[in-house]
């Protein structure tokens, strides 16, 4: 299918929210690019970072092009075999890869190219739990459930054991929204959130490292912080809020940011590049990142919506759900909202790895939703899920108007709610 | 059911979206002032503007003790890494060899450095990771060659290419040139140390400390330093801390103390010197270096002084920051504010520590000045704020220089043929109608840098013990370490006492014919007071003294300022008065200046000072005026003395110089003394005929004007004729006596 094809099919299918994902990806893309080119003018150390980074997005087209190509059955035949690879990449990076501030995160390719592994292993995890979770009605069993969460226990064991907790928490809602959009049920959900928190407090008192929990302790009070802790523990987070309070509404200009030309921001064009556009752009340019940052997990979730086949609903879900915790957490860190932890923001940050996997991941969204079939409304939607029957997962909705169709072939009831009644 | 489910999600993200943008809200608009304060401040740089000390001056304005321009150096630590050959060097091979490189070994050898330099290829610089460290190695590497911005360009291509050719082939001339400028980056800083007089290298292990200490690689709180041992993992925070602080440009204190010559090729060759700065600021000096015991000494504040400092400018810190703030929370702040002001002690300050520095603290000191300047990328700094700093007051002294320095000598030259090399003692001349100390000695005395020194502040302590006669620490005039009797220039209260009682009359006589008790005396015959006081005979003193009483006397000898504070405002030895043995002997003893009586010098000065000025006792001084402001006299005290009475102690006062029988006569033979005085030779230690001698007197004999005590401490066998009226012969002899010797 020429991309013309495809171009008109999303249009026909998706419609507007396909659009904004696009534009608003395309945007972030655009404001990241003027962000890095903002943090290098004044600094002989980050000067080239721009240029860098349009050179990484032009290298991520093709692989961005192809994830919008590929047949999605392509995609699901084979997400287990990504997920092993993601897996395997996290393994070899803890093996091999170089300590940066004390963690090993990336793995160096050769011709200069570098990895990393944690943010391939994000999409792969999506893609697996989507395959999984649509084959047959696992989310339904205490067993599938179990499944999913050894599933996602794996990549982020391992990278926690970079250590990288930021990344490793991503993996959470990704889980979480697949299994919740899968069908699971809520208060098997509900338990298990309620068993992991029993489970990992007491693990956070010690498996945290020192570092780790005095930042949660030194965000708790942030407003109440020494000057001395506010140049140790408080520091990353006293910084970016001085930055981001200095913009005030319309900001100091692009370029024209204190704490970014006085190299007084920690980590500015990574994971603090948001206190710079709050600081350069003010309170309307960081609105708008907001707004274009939340515009795609909100348009994947959108369309979602319409799409009716588990794999691509899960799937999408799942991107989305990453693309979600992402920019929250790091909009979270930046404004002091949450504890500080380092994770990049989608398409704005500097880093190859992130953007190209977050590309990828929209294309993927995009690709997936555009093969699905059309639903054009819920009512449809519910009576076309189950006169296919392409899976058996569906439980009665107590809303359905329509008396329900006898379906012509039924196994054997099969244990569950539906059994009961 | 999942399509419900995906809309909750959808509005979950929503809200957090929400709190997101409320947050931003928050941050941006409504606590906009307090960010864009926090702001303000990284953005400045607070200078502190020291301030002059106040000089002390002699009564004539002559500097004793001033403050001259002195220079600290501050070492700015990102500038040194980025700047400075020997730190650029360094770095390189750091990264190359991977371990810490001294400065010491580069300057060693440099052209082991510059080889290592040269061999380096731009492949090999292109293998560096992360690419933030590669970009720094070729900054260094561009930095230390010296490249123009178009080679810069030539290397960042080679480094691209993955060139195999080393630097030195690519760019030869400034490869050559590494080995000279590390060499002369060594002879610079080797300048540097001779300037400061210090060992040459001083500098180089200094910046080393320094820069090994900014090298910390601090990874997520564990470091390579603490594997090392370089550092305890309890101060890794501070570490971090102060890393941060360094990289943004704080500066830290290198040196104190440079002269203008160090401060001045520092600002001359930025280049050469790149990272450190010189700041202005002042260094104490005494021009006479022999007043320590008056003019005091001045001290750096000890390490508890600076942390009380830091302690307030923390607690100021956060009550500034603090955003509700009540009405004791401003005195507060206020208070620490004005103690900051007055009371605290920076690095580089200095504090009296004794004698009038220390007791014109407040006055000598000044108030600091600051500056703020904004922090610019492009290191133009603009001045926004300052407050020039205030000089300390001036303290004027009653003590003329000259005639202290001619005190000085006499006493250390000491009398012709006298057997001991240097006497132990003091004089003290007063202007006795102000009572203002025109100059006061003692010996033996020391040397102000002595004290300055470890050694030399052991040596005098131990010579200044309980096992030593010597005492230099401790001013005979005023503060003598075992106070002395007086003996016979006490005898001029006596007599007073007696007349003033009734007792004698000037022309009551008594035949003195040896001993009176345990009152030694040679036999006189009979003597009237007049003569009594040329002979110096103890009976008659003796007889006045039972006559007169105990009680009667000692308060005549605290009316003449014995046992009292004389004003000086010093910690003064106050003496003792004989109070408790009214048996006959110890009266008649009392009378002669011995028994428990126990005197200083500017007692005695002082108290001949009433005689001689008609009865009116001054307070003793030694400032005059405080900040070009004159203090107001102490008026001096009436004793009430009949002008009958006191010109028989007078005639008495000027036989012994001139009279037949006079007890100086001898010292003052073959000239015509023109002053009026009383030898004094008390018993220190009996059994080994050891005395102290003395002499007290005033000058002119007719029209005085100024009074004077000669003490000198254990004397063996001599008395005060033979020692101290030497002594004041020939003080009155020089030539910075004359102007207080002129008749009006």
């Amino acid at each position: 299918m020429s991309l013309r094809a495809r171009v008109r099919l999303l249009r026909e299918r998706l419609g507007l929210p396909a659009f904004v994902v696009a534009v608003a990806a395309v945007a972030l893309c655009a404001v990241g690019l003027a962000m890095a080119a903002s943090v290098g003018v004044h600094s002989e150390r980050l000067e080239g970072i721009a240029g860098a980074q349009a050179t990484r997005l032009i290298l991520a087209v093709p692989i961005v092009a192809a994830a919008f190509w590929i047949r999605p059955r392509w995609v699901r035949a084979n997400a287990y075999a990504f997920y092993a690879l993601a897996v395997f990449g996290l393994v070899v990076v803890l093996a091999f890869g170089r300590v940066v501030n004390g963690s090993r995160r990336w793995l160096d390719l050769p011709a200069g190219l570098k990895l990393q592994p944690s943010d391939f292993a994000k999409l792969a995890l999506a893609l697996a739990l989507a395959r999984f979770l649509a084959a047959r009605p696992r989310a339904r069993t205490w067993g599938g459930i179990a499944a999913v969460l050894a599933l996602t226990a794996l990549p982020m064991l391992l990278t926690l054991g970079e250590p990288d907790l930021g990344t490793a928490l991503v993996f959470v809602p990704v889980a979480a929204a697949s299994l919740d959009v899968a069908g699971a049920s809520r208060r098997r959900l509900a338990a298990l959130a309620l068993a992991a928190a029993l489970v990992a407090t007491p693990l956070a008192a010690f498996g945290l490292r020192g570092y780790q929990l005095q930042r949660i302790e030194t965000w708790w009070r942030q407003d109440n912080l020494s000057p001395s802790e506010k140049l140790a523990e408080g520091y990353h987070l006293e910084r970016s809020k001085i930055a981001i309070g200095t913009g005030g509404i319309f900001g100091q200009g692009l370029g024209e940011g204190p704490q970014n030309r006085n190299d007084l921001l920690p980590e500015r064009h990574t994971d603090f590049i948001l206190s710079v556009v709050a600081e350069e752009l003010g309170l309307v340019g960081a609105l708008a990142v907001l707004a274009l940052e939340l515009a795609l997990p909100l348009g994947c979730l959108v369309i979602a919506l319409r799409v009716r086949e588990p794999f691509a609903r899960i799937g999408i879900v799942g991107i989305a759900a990453q693309l979600g915790a992402q920019s929250v957490v790091n909009i979270g860190v930046a404004t002091g909202t949450l504890p500080t932890t380092g994770i990049a923001l989608p398409l704005v940050s500097y880093g190859g790895s992130s953007a190209l996997v977050t590309l990828a991941g929209i294309a993927l969204a995009l690709n997936l939703a555009a093969h699905a079939e059309p639903v054009l409304s819920g009512e449809c939607f519910e009576a076309a899920e189950e006169a296919t029957r392409l899976h058996r997962e569906i439980e009665p909705s107590p809303r359905r108007l329509r008396p329900r169709p006898k379906p012509p072939v039924r196994p054997a009831p099969r244990a569950g709610r539906e059994a009961r009644m | 059911m999942t399509r419900i489910r995906i809309a909750q999600w959808l509005r979950v993200l929503l809200a957090m979206g929400a709190v997101l943008a409320i947050r931003l809200f928050d941050l941006q608009v409504l606590s906009a002032d307090r960010w864009e304060a926090e702001s303000r401040e990284l953005l400045e740089r607070r200078y502190v503007l020291p301030f002059r000390r106040g000089a002390i001056l002699d009564r004539l304005g002559t500097p004793i003790a001033y403050d001259v321009d002195s220079y600290a150096i501050d070492l700015d630590g990102t500038a040194f890494r980025r700047g400075h050959p020997l730190a650029l060097a360094a770095r390189i091979r750091e990264t190359l060899e991977r371990r810490f490189v001294p400065l010491g070994e580069v300057a060693a050898l440099p052209p082991a450095t510059a080889a290592i330099v040269g061999a380096l290829t731009p492949a090999r610089l292109a293998q560096e990771r992360p690419a933030t460290a590669r970009e720094e190695l070729r900054l260094d590497v561009s930095r230390l060659l010296g490249l123009s911005p178009a080679d810069v360009r030539r290397l960042r291509d080679a480094v691209r290419a993955r060139d195999v050719r080393p630097v030195g082939a690519i760019f030869p001339e400034a490869a050559a040139r590494v080995a000279v400028t590390i060499a002369t980056a060594v002879a610079d800083l080797a300048a540097i140390d001779a300037g400061i007089g210090e060992r040459a290298g001083w500098c180089l292990s200094e910046l080393d400390v320094r820069r090994a200490r900014a090298q910390l690689q601090i990874e997520d709180g564990v470091t390579k330093d603490v594997k090392d041992g370089r550092i305890a993992p309890e101060d890794v925070a501070a570490e971090r801390a102060r890393r941060r602080r360094r990289r943004e440009g704080w500066l830290e204190r290198l040196r104190v103390g440079a002269p203008y010559a160090v401060a001045e090729r520092i600002a001359r060759y930025p280049r050469r010197y790149a990272g450190l700065v010189p700041l202005e600021m002042y260094a104490r000096k005494y021009a006479i270096d022999r007043l320590p015991g008056i003019v005091g000494f001045v001290s750096r504040p000890t390490d508890d002084d600076l942390r009380r400092t830091q302690e307030l400018r923390d607690r100021l810190d956060d009550l500034l920051r603090s955003l509700e703030r009540g009405d004791d929370e401003e005195r507060e702040i206020e208070s620490i504010r004005r103690r900051l002001r007055e009371e605290s002690y920076l690095p580089g300050e200095v504090r009296g520590a004794s004698g009038i520095e220390a007791r014109f603290e407040d006055e000598l000191r000044g108030t600091r000045g600051w500056k703020v300047v904004a922090r610019d990328p492009a290191g133009e700094a603009d001045i926004e704020e300052s407050r020039e700093p205030i000089g300390g007051h001036d303290v004027m002294l009653t003590i003329d220089a000259s005639l202290q320095m001619a005190v000085e000598q006499v006493l250390k030259t000491g009398v012709p043929g006298w057997r001991s090399p240097q006497l132990r003692g003091a004089i003290v001349v007063m202007d006795l109608r102000t009572g203002d100390i025109l100059a006061m000695a003692t010996a033996p005395d020391f040397e102000r840098a002595a004290w300055e020194t470890p050694e030399g502040r052991k040596e005098l302590l131990a010579l200044d013990g309980s096992q030593s006669l010597e005492h230099p620490l401790h001013h005979r005039a005023y503060r003598p370490y075992v106070p002395p009797a007086p003996g016979s220039v006490f005898k001029v209260v006596t007599a007073l006492a007696g007349l003033e009682k009734g007792v004698i009359t000037p022309e009551s006589t008594w035949n003195c014919t040896g001993p009176l008790g345990r009152v030694k005396c040679e036999g006189h015959g009979t003597v009237d007071l007049r003569k009594a006081l040329e002979v110096s005979c103890n009976a008659y003193f003796g007889w006045v003294g039972e006559k007169v009483g105990l009680a009667p006397l000692a308060a005549e000898a605290h009316r003449f300022g014995f046992g009292e504070r004389t004003g000086l405002g010093f910690r003064e030895v106050v003496g003792e008065i004989p109070m408790s043995r009214r048996d006959a002997d110890s009266v008649r003893r009392f009378g002669i200046g011995e028994n428990q009586l126990r005197v200083t010098p500017v007692q005695v000065a002082r108290a001949y000072a009433a005689v001689a000025n008609g009865g009116w006792l001054p307070k003793a001084r030694i400032v005059r005026a405080v900040g070009g402001k004159e203090l107001p006299l102490e008026p001096p005290v009436d004793l009430r003395l009949s002008p009958y009475d006191l010109q028989a102690v007078r005639d008495g006062l000027a036989r012994v110089v001139s009279g037949p029988g006079g007890t100086a006569r001898t010292a003052f033979a073959g000239s015509t003394p023109d002053l009026a005085g009383k030898t004094g030779t008390p018993e220190a230690d009996p059994k080994r005929d050891i005395n102290h001698a003395w002499f007290a007197g005033y000058a002119p004999r007719d029209a005085p004007r100024v009074a004077f005590a000669v003490y000198v401490e254990r004397v063996h066998g001599e008395h005060g004729g033979d020692i101290a009226a030497p002594i004041v012969k020939a003080l009155l002899a020089r030539d910075e006596m004359r102007p207080y010797l002129a008749r009006p």
